[in-house]
């Protein structure tokens, strides 16, 4: 229970979030500092920049930062065109992800999180208040108590974190290389990998959906049944149905004209 | 639902993932394919919650240690609400708000209703509250919205749980300390409810002596007196009656304007049963007659305990069953009613369950939007009140007609005004107050004067033809609009001060119009809201004026306040009619003239 208001509880950061936010930017810091000496594709300059972000500006986006980190990336590392999967890069990858799940941690305490009811291309605006008719809180979380910040929850991230990334490795793996399938249509090799990469993810993501969906259909209450009934219905009639409300209400109007 | 951040994050990662792949970076590919693979395995695992962990919620609620789902309350008294939130199995959701909602008419004293929660297990939740009702009618608490997101920020979900109670809110009353005299002043005390009137009848107590008239009972001549005059001289007793007061409640449009506990009928229907209240304790009769745009109802004056509750639900429906003004559709009115449905019904509104026919038009996206949101709507409003049909064919057992039913469901997509007409419906079904948008202002400002009147003066009339002796009759009218001209409702009151009874007008303005100081001078120029507010203010200061000298010259007793000061007004009427002291002459002339002024007017 709380009795303030969202406003005043945004702008409220107990103690242990800010040590869990610190000791989450020290862990992001040693990582990559340490694990890419070799090719050290984030210039060092950057990190204060970072570390500035995540300790003092309350009001930002993971996002934002991710696409810079990404930006960096793109723009520093160099192309391979071997498909073997370097050790570093997957430390990398697993130190960045882990940065990422504990900064969205972090933050969803202080940024208010609103209900997009738009189209994405309309969702410009990042962290935007929403406010409901009549008078209704906006979609704000207050700041998690103190007991939810539990060693158990980074290893949680960690765990989560390894298991993305084999997940992500073997979605890697199974993506095939055919040279000669490449000079059958054309493509270069890392063009056809795009493709069949996007195919299989859309085709999991969909086929997954779809087995909730089947799940979830079984468990409607019997208005949204009805609902559905009704709607279906009115679906299949509704040109019918449309013609004949219309002509009623042209003969009502035409008999209001006439009184 | 994604959130903004869940988007950004989608986009940018297969953004990524693209040209990683297309420019053979291994670190940008592992690393933007990684954030799609976990943001994939967080929404399953976010869907899995909430569509197979949360609908094993459940809520209970009790209202001051009851769990009945009806019961009374009253206006301005607080009451106590556990609502406990008991998952039926074992469950985890990290984390949960959970809202009880409550409608206008209610006010959270302290700490809102509102908390966040994780939930493992079997723990049940619990939140307590204090509330109070702001104004007499019904109140019904729907249930609890719960909203729940997944630890990162990057999914939401929102899901409601009903648990409606309906509550009959009775309207306060003062306790006035105007208690009979304990002191023994006369002879005989007349019972409770009775009093002695300064006028000849059959009473116990002496008023005067008179000459002997040939008809008058023997046994009233005072044998001593007339031996001692040499005349027959006869006893005449005063008067022993009760005093009726009659209280007429206008329950119109223009009454239920407002935020509620600020409306005009809030100030009524306190005055009204604060007078009931104190007139019954004396043990006076007390009679009402609430009317609004669909006629009167009278409830005939009586004692006791029962006749008072009687009359305190009387006045609770008045400020409850009403049916709104037709307004005319508009966005606002759309809008509102799309939030709140989505507050209370989002099962309804989901897109899973709400198929939408293919058509090309409208052709543009916002107007599309606009009409699948209209679809999703009348879908969600229809299977509402599909549900009450069901429970009035069971209560009643007369069958309704289903074909008929959908036919008219579907009208509600092309007839704008049927579909604003639920919207309004929906809307005070759900416990909002009579103001823009639910309500037009424009149809409050067409008031029809004449049927009001016609109404008040037929009730009055009623009245004063049926009344035995002395009666009081407060009038509580919204008049300040009239400008001044009562037409036939002067006639009536004329007719009433005629046959001896008398008349108290109680015509209340809302309270932030009654509060304005037009004597302060500001030290800043007045904003064009100020300048509006004062020159409203100036208008009913004057229409005040208007018709309080056309009352007093009727003699009515007027009062454009409704606070103990209306209450105390109305008491002294009262006092006057116990002591007899009403106004004398050739009033028995005058009445038949007005009679029959009244009922020339009315052919």
């Amino acid at each position: 229970m709380n009795s303030e208001s969202p406003n005043l509880q945004l702008f409220k950061q107990p103690a242990s979030v800010i040590m869990y936010g610190l000791t989450t930017t020290v862990l992001a810091v040693i990582m990559w500092t340490i694990l890419p000496q070799e090719e050290t594709p984030i210039p060092f300059v950057l990190l204060p920049l970072f570390v500035g972000f995540l300790l003092f500006l309350r009001v930002w986006t993971i996002a934002l930062l991710v696409l810079l980190f990404l930006v960096v990336l793109i723009l520093n590392e160099p192309s391979r065109y071997d498909q073997q999967m370097q050790p570093d890069a997957i430390l990398f990858a697993a130190g960045m992800l882990v940065f990422v799940i504990s900064a969205c941690r972090f933050y969803v305490s202080s940024a208010p999180l609103v209900n997009v009811k738009q189209t994405p291309l309309k969702s410009t605006r990042f962290f935007s208040w929403e406010h409901w008719k009549p008078s209704r809180v906006p979609h704000s979380i207050q700041p998690r108590h103190a007991q939810h910040f539990t060693l158990a929850e980074v290893w949680t991230g960690l765990l989560r974190a390894c298991f993305t990334l084999a997940i992500t490795m073997v979605l890697l793996w199974l993506v095939p290389l055919d040279l000669r399938s490449v000079q059958n249509v054309r493509l270069t090799p890392s063009g056809l990998r795009a493709i069949v990469l996007g195919i299989s993810l859309f085709f999991i993501v969909m086929l997954t959906s779809g087995i909730l969906s089947l799940f979830a259909w079984k468990r409607l209450s019997p208005s949204e049944a009805r609902v559905y009934l009704k709607s279906t219905l009115t679906d299949f009639l509704h040109t019918d149905l449309r013609m004949y409300i219309k002509q009623k209400l042209k003969q009502r109007r035409a008999r209001l004209k006439g009184q | 639902m994604l959130t903004n951040r869940a988007r950004w994050l989608i986009l940018i990662a297969a953004c990524g993932t693209a040209l990683g792949v297309l420019r053979m970076q291994q670190r940008v590919t592992l690393v933007s394919l990684g954030i799609l693979v976990w943001l994939f395995l967080e929404w399953l695992l976010f869907r899995w919650r909430v569509d197979f962990e949360l609908p094993y919620l459940k809520c209970s609620r009790t209202i001051n240690g009851s769990s009945s789902n009806t019961g009374m309350m009253r206006v301005n008294r607080p009451f106590e609400v556990t609502l406990v939130i008991s998952p039926v199995r074992s469950i985890r959701i990290p984390m949960v708000r959970i809202e009880e909602i409550l409608p206008e008419n209610v006010l959270a004293i302290g700490s809102a209703p509102v908390g966040d929660f994780a939930i493992s297990g079997k723990t049940p939740l619990v939140i307590n509250y204090t509330a109070q009702p702001k104004a007499a009618g019904d109140l019904k608490l729907p249930g609890v919205s719960l909203r729940v997101f997944d630890l990162q920020g990057l999914f939401y979900a929102q899901r409601f749980i009903q648990h409606p109670q309906t509550f009959r809110v009775l309207p306060t009353f003062a306790e006035l300390d105007d208690h009979l005299p304990t002191l023994k002043r006369l002879n005989s005390v007349p019972p409770p409810g009775i009093h002695r009137l300064h006028q000849a009848g059959m009473g116990s107590e002496l008023l005067e002596l008179r000459e002997y008239v040939p008809g008058d009972p023997p046994k009233s001549i005072a044998w001593k007196v007339s031996a001692r005059r040499d005349q027959l001289m006869t006893r005449q007793y005063e008067s022993e009656v009760p005093v009726r007061t009659i209280l007429f409640v206008d329950a119109s449009i223009s009454t239920r304007s407002g935020d509620f506990g600020q409306r005009t009928l809030d100030q009524m229907l306190f005055v009204a049963a604060s007078v009931a209240k104190s007139a019954m304790s004396a043990r006076d009769p007390v009679g009402l007659i609430r009317f609004d745009n669909t006629g009167p109802i009278t409830i005939r004056p009586s004692i006791g305990e029962r006749h008072f509750y009687r009359l305190l639900n009387e006045l609770t429906k008045a400020a409850t069953v009403n049916s709104p003004p037709r307004s005319r559709l508009n966005s606002q009115l759309v809008e509102l009613a799309w939030s709140v449905c989505e507050e209370r019904y989002p099962q309804l509104l989901n897109k899973r369950t709400n198929l939408i026919p293919f058509s090309l038009f409208p052709l543009f996206p916002s107007s599309r939007m606009q009409w699948h949101k209209r679809i999703r709507l009348v879908n969600a409003l229809s299977e509402q009140y599909t549900q009450k049909f069901d429970q009035f064919e069971k209560q009643h057992k007369s069958p309704v007609n289903r074909e008929q039913l959908l036919v008219s469901s579907q009208e509600l997509l092309y007839d704008d005004l049927k579909f604003a007409s639920l919207l309004q419906r929906f809307l005070i079904d759900e416990g909002f107050a009579w103001r823009e948008p639910v309500v037009e202002r424009r149809s409050l400002e067409l008031h029809h004067w004449d049927r009001k009147f016609e109404l008040l003066t037929n009730s009055l009339s009623r009245s004063v033809s049926g009344a035995r002796d002395n009666e009081l009759y407060v009038l509580l009218v919204d008049l300040i609009d009239c400008g001044g001209n009562l037409g036939s409702l002067a006639d009536a009151i004329r007719l009433a001060r005629a046959r001896h009874h008398r008349v108290c007008v109680l015509s209340p303005v809302p309270e932030f119009l009654s509060d304005v100081d037009l004597e302060t001078t500001h030290a800043h120029p007045l904003t064009s809201d100020e300048l509006l507010l004062r020159a409203e203010v100036l208008r009913i200061r004057r229409a005040q004026d208007n018709l309080k000298r056309e009352l007093i010259r009727l003699g009515a007793s007027v009062s454009f306040v409704c606070d103990r000061r209306a209450i105390k007004q109305v008491l002294s009427e009262v006092n006057l009619l116990r002591s007899g002291r009403t106004a004398r002459g050739n009033a028995n002339t005058n009445a038949a003239k007005i009679s029959s002024a009244i009922t020339g007017r009315s052919r």
